[in-house]
C-alpha cells in the first residue's frame, strides 16, 4: 500500500513537471533535463515557501539523476500518459554499463491524463506546486541552448565542496537553509530597497547557475 | 568666654583694592569708642574690608560647613577647620595676587593687648606680638591660639572663633540665633560657662553621641543577624524531611542525567549509521536502475529483431510490459504474465498473438549470450534485493532514532523540572546548626559590646547632667540679664511691646540617648491682630526687616551680657540694607546705644541714604572741631580704595554726601 502510494505521488509529480515544461515550451525534453529540472524544484522549493518533493538523492558524478522517478516515468510511458521519442540505450564499454537516452512529452490525447489534470487544478497544494514549477521552468528556459542538466550539476549543493563531500544529499537535515536557499536570499542584498518576487530569485538563480556553467 | 576683641588700628600696604593716597599710602585707621564707620559706595571693597578684619582675627581656619542646615550644630560637631579660601579671597580681588600685601590689626582683649600681621596673599602670620612679646609664629598657630584662648577666658579656640563669627561680627553670612534653640544654647555654653565647663561640654557631648552611635550601629547589625537566626531556626523545625526529599530527588535526578547522557550517545551512533545507510542506499539505487537498464537493452533489441515493424515507443511498451511483473493496466503483480512474456519471446512466438516467429530466430541466436542475459537478470535481482533490504534497515533505523529523540525530550523535560525541585528543596536546606550556634554568639558577642556602649553613653550622660545641673543655675541668671539688656535695646528699633521670655526645652545629645533640660529664651511680641504679646517661635513670624534688627538685638544682649569689663567691638556690615527712612533713625538709635562707651561699633555706610550717617554720629554742626572728631571716625574708602567708575565719575557728588552727613545734614 504504502509502495502503492509512493508510486502514484511519484506519477502525479511527473505530470506536474512535463506540464510545467510543456509551458516553457521545454517539451520534448530529454530525460537528464527532465532529471535535472525535479532536483532544482527540490533544491529551491523553500523559495516558494513548499517542502521538497524528495529529500534525498545520490551524487552521481554527472547531472542529477532518480531512479525511482525514472521508473515510474518509464511506466507513465506504458500507460500511455507520456510519449518518448527517440530512444536509444547505449552501451559504454569503457563503464560497463548501459546508457538510456529518450525525449518526453505529456501524451495530451490520453482521456487518462485529462481526468487527471482535471483533479490536480482542484488541489490547493497541487495547485501552488504548479504554480513554482511552472515559474522555474520558465527561468530554466532562459539558460544558453536550455543546458538545464549542466546547470544543475553547478547547483551549490549538487556539487560537491570541501564543507559537504557526502555521497548523497540530504535536504531534509539542512532544514531549509542549504547554500542554494542562502544564494538566492542573498540577490535581495545585492538589490536593497526593491522587494524582489519569489519568481524573480529564481529567474536569478537560474541565471547565475547559466554562468557557473559556462565559466 | 568672656572678653570680646576692642578694634585698635588697622594697617593695609602694598594691597591695590587701597591704594590710598601718595602722602598716605595703603590704609591706616585708628578705630574710636563707640560708632566707626566704613565709608563707599558700592564695589569700593566694603565687605572685603569687613572680612580683612575677621580674618586678621581668627586667622585662615573657619567652622565646618554644613550647606544642608541652616541651623546650628550640636557642641558635639564643634571643630575647627582650614578656611577654603585662605589662598584665593584676597588675591582674586587684585591683578598682582596680593603678592606683597599685608594688613596689621591691633587689639584688645580685656586687659591683653595684640598685634596681629597677615600676608594677604596666604593668611599666614607675620608677626605677632602678645602684650609686647613676640609669639612664635607655626603653622597652625598654636601660640597664637592658646594666646587668644587665655586672654578672652575662652575653653577652647573653637569658642573663640565661634563667638567672632556670629557674635562680634554681624555679617553676609549670618544666620539665626534667637529662634535656633542649638544656636542659643551653644552661645549660653560659651559665654556663661567657665573655660573648663565649655569644653567638658564639648568632649561629653561628643561621648554621648560617639557611644550612642556605636551602640545604635550595633544594635541594627543584631536585628539583623537576629532576622536570619530566627529564619534558621524555623527552617529547622519545618523543614526536618528536607533532607531526606532532596537525597531521594537527587538520586532520580542522577538516574534521569545518565539515562539522558545514555540515550545522547545512543542517538549518536543511530546518526552515524543512518547517515550510512542513507548513503549505501541511494548507492543501491543507482545500481539497481544500471541493472535494470542492462536487462531492458537486452530485452529491446531481442523485441526489435522480433518484431522489426514495431515502433520504438512499442517496443519500449512492451519491455516494460513484461520487465516489471506488474500488469499496466490493472497494475496488480502478475508473475504468470511475465513467465508467459519471456516464453513467447524466447520461443520466438508473438507476445500478442502467439504465431510461431521461427524466422526471426536466426537472428536471435547471433545476438547476446544467454549467459549474459541471465547474468543481468541475476545483477538485477540482486540489486533489487539489496536495495529493499537496505531500505528496510533505514526504516527500522529511523523508527528507532525517532523513539530516542521522543525518549530524550521527555527525559530532558523531566530532568529540568526535577532540577527545579531540587534546587527548591536545597533552598529549603536547614542551616548547619553549628552555623546557627556561631550566629548565636555573635548575637550575644555584639548585645554585650552594645551594652558597653549604652554604659558609656549612660555615664557620659550621668556626668553631663551632673554638669547641666552646675551650669544650669549660672545660665539663667545671665539669660535674666540678657533679657534686660535686650529689652533696653529693641526698645530703641521696634514700636511694639517685646520681650523675651525664659523657658526650658526639653533636647537630647545624641538620637536615643536621654532627654534633657536646657535653657532657652523664646520671643514675644505684640501684633497689631492680636491681643497682648505672642510667641514669635519662628523667624517666619516676623517681618524680614525686624527679624534682622531683633537678632543684632539679641546677639548685642548675649555680648553685653557676658563682656565680663564690658568691652566689645561689633562690626556689622549696612544695616540699612532693608529699612524705610523712619527706621533707619531708630536702627541707628539701636546701634548708638549700644554703642556706650565701653562698648564700639564699626558699621560699614554705602552712602546711599542721607538718614544713617548724621544718625549714627550727631546733630546738625558747624562746630569745625566736631566736624573733624567726626571725621576721624570715619574710613573714606572714596580716598583710599582704588576708584571704580561710579567713583571716577561722581567723587565729587558722593564726598559731598558724606561731608553733608559728617556736619549732620540730611540732603
Amino acid at each position: 500500500m504504502r509502495h502503492e502510494l509512493q508510486s502514484l505521488k511519484y506519477r502525479i509529480r511527473l505530470i506536474q513537471l512535463l506540464t510545467a515544461a510543456e509551458q516553457a515550451a521545454l517539451v520534448p525534453i530529454s530525460l537528464d533535463k527532465l532529471h535535472a529540472f525535479a532536483f532544482l524544484a527540490d533544491v529551491l522549493s523553500p523559495v516558494w515557501n513548499l517542502r521538497p518533493f524528495e529529500d534525498r538523492i545520490g551524487r552521481t558524478g554527472k547531472s542529477p539523476y532518480y531512479p525511482d522517478l525514472q521508473k515510474e516515468l518509464d511506466l507513465l510511458v506504458a500507460m500511455g500518459l507520456v510519449e518518448p521519442s527517440e530512444l536509444n540505450y547505449v552501451v559504454d564499454e569503457v563503464e560497463k554499463e548501459v546508457r538510456f537516452n529518450a525525449l518526453y512529452a505529456l501524451r495530451f490525447s490520453s482521456a487518462h491524463l485529462t481526468k487527471l489534470a482535471g483533479a490536480l487544478r482542484k488541489d490547493e497544494t497541487a495547485v501552488r506546486e504548479q504554480a513554482f514549477l511552472n515559474a522555474l521552468a520558465e527561468a530554466l528556459a532562459s539558460l544558453p541552448d536550455e543546458e538545464i542538466a549542466q546547470a544543475a550539476s553547478k547547483d551549490l549543493v549538487y556539487e560537491r565542496s570541501g564543507l559537504d563531500n557526502e555521497d548523497y544529499i540530504d535536504l531534509d537535515q539542512m532544514s531549509g537553509t542549504s547554500r542554494t536557499v542562502r544564494a538566492v536570499a542573498s540577490f535581495d542584498q545585492a538589490f536593497p530597497g526593491s522587494k524582489l518576487t519569489p519568481a524573480r530569485r529564481l529567474y536569478m538563480y537560474a541565471n547565475y547557475l547559466g554562468r557557473r556553467a559556462h565559466g | 568666654m568672656n572678653r570680646f576683641p576692642v578694634l585698635e588700628r588697622l594697617t593695609v600696604s602694598n594691597f591695590r583694592m587701597f591704594p590710598g593716597s601718595p602722602k598716605s599710602p595703603g590704609i591706616d585707621f585708628r578705630f574710636q569708642g563707640g560708632i566707626s564707620v566704613l565709608a563707599g559706595v558700592n564695589g569700593l571693597g566694603k565687605t572685603t574690608l569687613i572680612n580683612l578684619l575677621f580674618r586678621l582675627l581668627v586667622g585662615p581656619f573657619d567652622l565646618p560647613k554644613d550647606s544642608a542646615s541652616a541651623k546650628f550644630g550640636s557642641a558635639a560637631k564643634a571643630n575647627v577647620v582650614s578656611w577654603p579660601g585662605r589662598n584665593t579671597y584676597f588675591p582674586q580681588r587684585v591683578a598682582d595676587r596680593a603678592q606683597s600685601a599685608s594688613a596689621e590689626l591691633w587689639f584688645k582683649l580685656g586687659h591683653s593687648q595684640f598685634s596681629v600681621r597677615r600676608s594677604l596673599s596666604t593668611l599666614k602670620l607675620q608677626s605677632c606680638t602678645f602684650n609686647g612679646e613676640n609669639l612664635e609664629i607655626s603653622g597652625n598657630e598654636q601660640a597664637y591660639r592658646d594666646s587668644i584662648c587665655v586672654a578672652a577666658n575662652a575653653g577652647q579656640f573653637v569658642d573663640f572663633l565661634t563667638a567672632i563669627k556670629y557674635l562680634t561680627f554681624f555679617n553676609e553670612e549670618r544666620r539665626d540665633i534667637l529662634w535656633d534653640g542649638q544656636a542659643q544654647r551653644q552661645f549660653f555654653r560659651i559665654l556663661f560657662t567657665t573655660p573648663e565647663e565649655a569644653r567638658e561640654w564639648i568632649e561629653l557631648e561628643q561621648q554621648i553621641s560617639s557611644a550612642d552611635s556605636r551602640a545604635r550601629n550595633m544594635s541594627n547589625s543584631v536585628y539583623q543577624l537576629e532576622q536570619d537566626l530566627n529564619e534558621g531556626e524555623k527552617l529547622l523545625v519545618s523543614n526536618a524531611g528536607v533532607d531526606a526529599r532532596l537525597s531521594a530527588e537527587q538520586t532520580l535526578l542522577d538516574t534521569e542525567l545518565r539515562r539522558r547522557r545514555e540515550l545522547e550517545l545512543h542517538a549518536e551512533r543511530l546518526d552515524e549509521d543512518l547517515k550510512r545507510i542513507r548513503r549505501d542506499l541511494e548507492r543501491s539505487k543507482l545500481n539497481e536502475d544500471l541493472a535494470r537498464r542492462s536487462v531492458e537493452e537486452t530485452r529491446f533489441a531481442r523485441l526489435g529483431r522480433l518484431f522489426p515493424n514495431l515502433t520504438e515507443t512499442a517496443r519500449y511498451i512492451l519491455t516494460q510490459l513484461y520487465a516489471d511483473g506488474r500488469c499496466l493496466a490493472c497494475e496488480r503483480e502478475s508473475p504468470q504474465a511475465q513467465q508467459r512474456l519471456e516464453h513467447a519471446v524466447e520461443s520466438s512466438l508473438c507476445v500478442v498473438c502467439g504465431s510461431d516467429l521461427t524466422a526471426a530466430q536466426r537472428l536471435l541466436e547471433n545476438a547476446e549470450s544467454e549467459d549474459d542475459f541471465e547474468e543481468a537478470i541475476e545483477r538485477l535481482s540482486l540489486a533489487s534485493l539489496q536495495r529493499r533490504s537496505l531500505a528496510d534497515e533505514e526504516r527500522s533505523r529511523d523508527q528507532e532514532w525517532q523513539e530516542v529523540l521522543k525518549e530524550l525530550g521527555d527525559l530532558t523535560a523531566s530532568a529540568n523540572a526535577r532540577i527545579k525541585k531540587v534546587e527548591a528543596l536545597r533552598s529549603q536546606l536547614p542551616p548547619d546548626p553549628e552555623d546557627l550556634s556561631k550566629l548565636r554568639s555573635s548575637i550575644l558577642e555584639l548585645r554585650e559590646r552594645e551594652d558597653i556602649e549604652k554604659r558609656k553613653r549612660q555615664s557620659a550622660e550621668a556626668v553631663y547632667d551632673r554638669l547641666l545641673t552646675r551650669v544650669s543655675e549660672r545660665i539663667q541668671t545671665a539669660t535674666s540679664t540678657v533679657s534686660g539688656y535686650f529689652q533696653e535695646l529693641i526698645g530703641c528699633f521696634l514700636e511694639e511691646e517685646s520681650k523675651l521670655s525664659f523657658k526650658t526645652i526639653n533636647d537630647r545629645p545624641s538620637q536615643s540617648g536621654r532627654i534633657f533640660r536646657y535653657p532657652s529664651l523664646r520671643f514675644e511680641m505684640t501684633a497689631a491682630a492680636f491681643d497682648g504679646e505672642q510667641i514669635r517661635s519662628s523667624p517666619d513670624d516676623v517681618s524680614e526687616s525686624q527679624r534682622e534688627f531683633i537678632d543684632l538685638a539679641f546677639r548685642m544682649a548675649l555680648a553685653e551680657a557676658a563682656a565680663i569689663d564690658g568691652e566689645i567691638t561689633m562690626v556689622i556690615e549696612t544695616p540699612e540694607a532693608s529699612l524705610d527712612a523712619v527706621y533707619m533713625e531708630r536702627a541707628a538709635n539701636l546701634l548708638c546705644t549700644f554703642a556706650r562707651d565701653p562698648r564700639s561699633i564699626v558699621v560699614t555706610s554705602n552712602l546711599s541714604c542721607s538718614v544713617m550717617i548724621p544718625a549714627l554720629l550727631g546733630p546738625e554742626t558747624n562746630d569745625q572741631d566736631e566736624i573733624e572728631e567726626r571725621r576721624k571716625r570715619v574710613l573714606n574708602l572714596l580716598d583710599v580704595a582704588a576708584p571704580n567708575a561710579a567713583v571716577r565719575y561722581h567723587k565729587r557728588q558722593y564726598s559731598d554726601f558724606l561731608e553733608a552727613g559728617l556736619r549732620g545734614r540730611r540732603v
